[in-house]
């Protein structure tokens, strides 16, 4: 067989595989579809929405769900349906942003922890130590209020507040690994210690890397919108989902359906995310057994 | 020295070298606060003598470490700064709302416990049976709801279209049900997630077979032998997401315009009183500490094999 058509053979191979993955894990399956109808709205948002995310209407002010206007108007008049849709690309972009800084951090030091010995580590160790005891969203609000309110505070408010716990899960993996007998064979026949880190060390805890970067990415997307939500996130007139849940509760009395879309969102994102590091858990890490 | 005493020593120790980083590490987050904080505290329309006056008399022209030494000690000696919003030390304005937060987060653990720990129980009861499927599910929709959305949709409904419940303020008893409700329902779902698993595991054991053959009911058995060593786990869930409470309470003590340190935090920083904002992270940081301890303290006493190590 040539080697185009054998690696041809390998994708299809692995396609049934996934296939067969997906049916069998219900969580993965529904969780992928979810975000993967995230990220279509976050790239095509403009596309998508009926109307303008920033379309201003003042005849048509905080008017209910309609046929016009599926989930109603805020008090300027513009599509709340359109403002969620488009909305979508901050939360999304600023939770996989966000998590891939503080994973990338947190792998650093998580490895320098679990694998180098010496004052490097010990350093690390403290600091990841103390930087775990200040609650993760006291230290989130801390830092965007220091940053200023914007889309960069808001980034890298989460990456900061997030690294200390993936650096503390990579650490725990790591400090399994370096157990491990092909460790030791690695080290016996003499090869150098950062290429057993990258090479052997890292593929092996990245299960667990992409796992807990999934589930922490649900977290993010709640920490961001809540910043929004407190008025430290992204600043109007952006329609980002917890800045219109913020800009809604001012107006439960008078229109309290434009808290609904906003919210059901967030949740949905943040379902998509857990079902997703879930079913990535159940088909990754055999020693949870389901 | 018993085992015990020096274990808590330790412990004390090892929390109060922590408590001391974290002020270094807040300190030095909040001097990277850009802009001229004299300027902005002297108002528009100030003169360039009155701002200059301003910064010389909050020390602003110090060099950091002296402003960080003297910040650290200025707060053994219980001295928080000085609040620009309230011309004064900000101390007295926090204690004063500590008693909010405290009736918050108290009451969101007790709820955790009172609906958490019961439907966790019954899930196992009922295993892979309806009422089993509806509090797992339950479970996985409550760990994706955004508190402050499920505060606003009990807020919406309970107080708005029903008018039961206070919608803000921490007027009467009853005001504290949406907000505590709304904080704890995360923790809810995780206690009766963990309940639900340790239980099922506990039932195929030994003990309960022992149990059910001295013809104990069901009941009896699960109340009785099972919950004591739910506790536990239930426990180091409730201690693990300390920092949950605490981060939570300020969104929720916003939302509710709750009268805590949280909603005191967040109006700290819009008006740019970072004092105010710093000493009120200190604090959490320190609640945070204490909190972990007892829950450690709780480990020893609940768990005997815990007091023999």
């Amino acid at each position: 067989m040539s080697a185009a058509s054998q690696r041809f053979a390998l994708i299809a191979v692995r396609c049934v595989f996934a296939a067969k993955w997906l049916r069998q894990n219900v969580y993965l399956a529904v969780g992928t579809v979810i975000i993967l109808a995230f990220l279509i709205a976050a790239v095509f948002g403009e596309q998508i929405a009926p109307y303008g995310a920033n379309k201003q209407n003042l005849l048509n002010s905080l008017e209910g769900p309609s046929e016009a206007h599926w989930l109603g108007t805020d008090p300027l008049g513009r599509d709340l349906l359109s403002r969620v849709v488009v909305g979508t690309r901050h939360t999304l972009s600023v939770a996989v942003i966000s998590v891939t800084l503080s994973c990338f951090l947190g792998v650093i030091l998580g490895l320098i922890s679990g694998f180098v010995r010496g004052h490097l580590a010990t350093a690390v160790d403290a600091i990841v130590d103390v930087a775990l005891t200040i609650p993760n969203m006291i230290l989130a609000i801390s830092i965007a209020a220091v940053m200023g309110a914007g889309l960069t505070g808001l980034i890298i408010a989460i990456s900061i507040s997030f690294t200390p716990p993936i650096s503390r899960i990579v650490r725990g993996r790591v400090l399994e690994i370096r157990e491990e007998d092909f460790i030791l064979a690695a080290r016996t026949i003499g090869v150098r210690p950062w290429r057993i880190l990258l090479r052997h060390v890292l593929p092996n805890a990245a299960t667990v890397i992409v796992i807990e970067a999934s589930l922490q990415a649900g977290q993010a997307v709640l920490t961001a919108t809540a910043l929004g939500f407190l008025g430290l996130g992204v600043q109007p007139p952006t329609p980002e989902w917890g800045t219109l849940l913020g800009y809604g509760r001012e107006y439960l009395h008078s229109a309290p359906f434009m808290v609904i879309a906003p919210g059901l969102a967030i949740s949905l994102m943040v379902l998509g995310f857990n079902l997703l590091g879930d079913g990535l858990r159940d088909l990754l890490d055999p020693r949870v057994g389901n | 020295m018993k085992p015990a005493l020096r274990f808590l020593a330790l412990r004390i120790l090892r929390a109060i070298a922590i408590a001391f980083a974290v002020v270094t590490i807040i300190f030095f987050l909040f001097s990277l606060v850009p802009g001229d904080q004299a300027a902005y505290l002297a108002g528009p329309g100030s003169t360039q003598a009155e701002i200059d006056r301003l910064r010389e008399s909050l020390g602003l022209n110090d060099p950091v470490l002296i402003q960080y030494f003297r910040h650290v000690a200025g707060l053994l000696q219980g001295d928080f700064g000085t609040s620009e919003v309230y011309k004064s030390d900000p101390l007295p304005f926090i204690i004063e709302r500590i008693p909010a937060t405290l009736a918050l987060t108290a009451a969101a653990i007790g709820l955790t416990v009172v609906i958490g720990i019961p439907a966790g129980l019954i899930a196992a009861m009922f295993h892979a049976r309806l009422p089993d499927l509806a509090i797992s599910v339950s479970v996985v929709a409550l760990l994706a709801v955004p508190n402050f959305w499920l505060g606003l949709l009990l807020l919406s409904f309970f107080s708005v279209q029903l008018g039961w419940l206070p919608s803000f303020g921490f007027s009467s008893p009853a005001a504290l049900i949406l907000p505590s409700l709304a904080l704890a329902a995360r923790l809810i779902a995780l206690v009766a997630r963990m309940t639900r698993g340790v239980t099922i595991d506990e039932l195929g054991k030994d003990y309960v077979r022992t149990a059910r053959s001295k013809g104990l009911g069901r009941i009896t058995i699960l109340l009785r032998h099972v919950l004591r060593n739910v506790m536990i786990p239930t426990l180091t869930v409730i201690g693990l997401q300390t920092g949950y409470l605490l981060g939570g309470s300020v969104v929720i003590e916003r939302l509710f315009a709750w009268p805590g340190i949280g909603d005191l935090m967040i109006n700290a920083i819009g008006q740019r009183d970072y004092a105010v904002a710093q000493a009120v992270t200190i604090l959490f940081v320190i609640a945070f500490l204490i909190i972990n301890l007892i829950v450690e303290l709780l480990y020893v006493l609940i768990n005997p094999r815990m007091r023999a190590a």
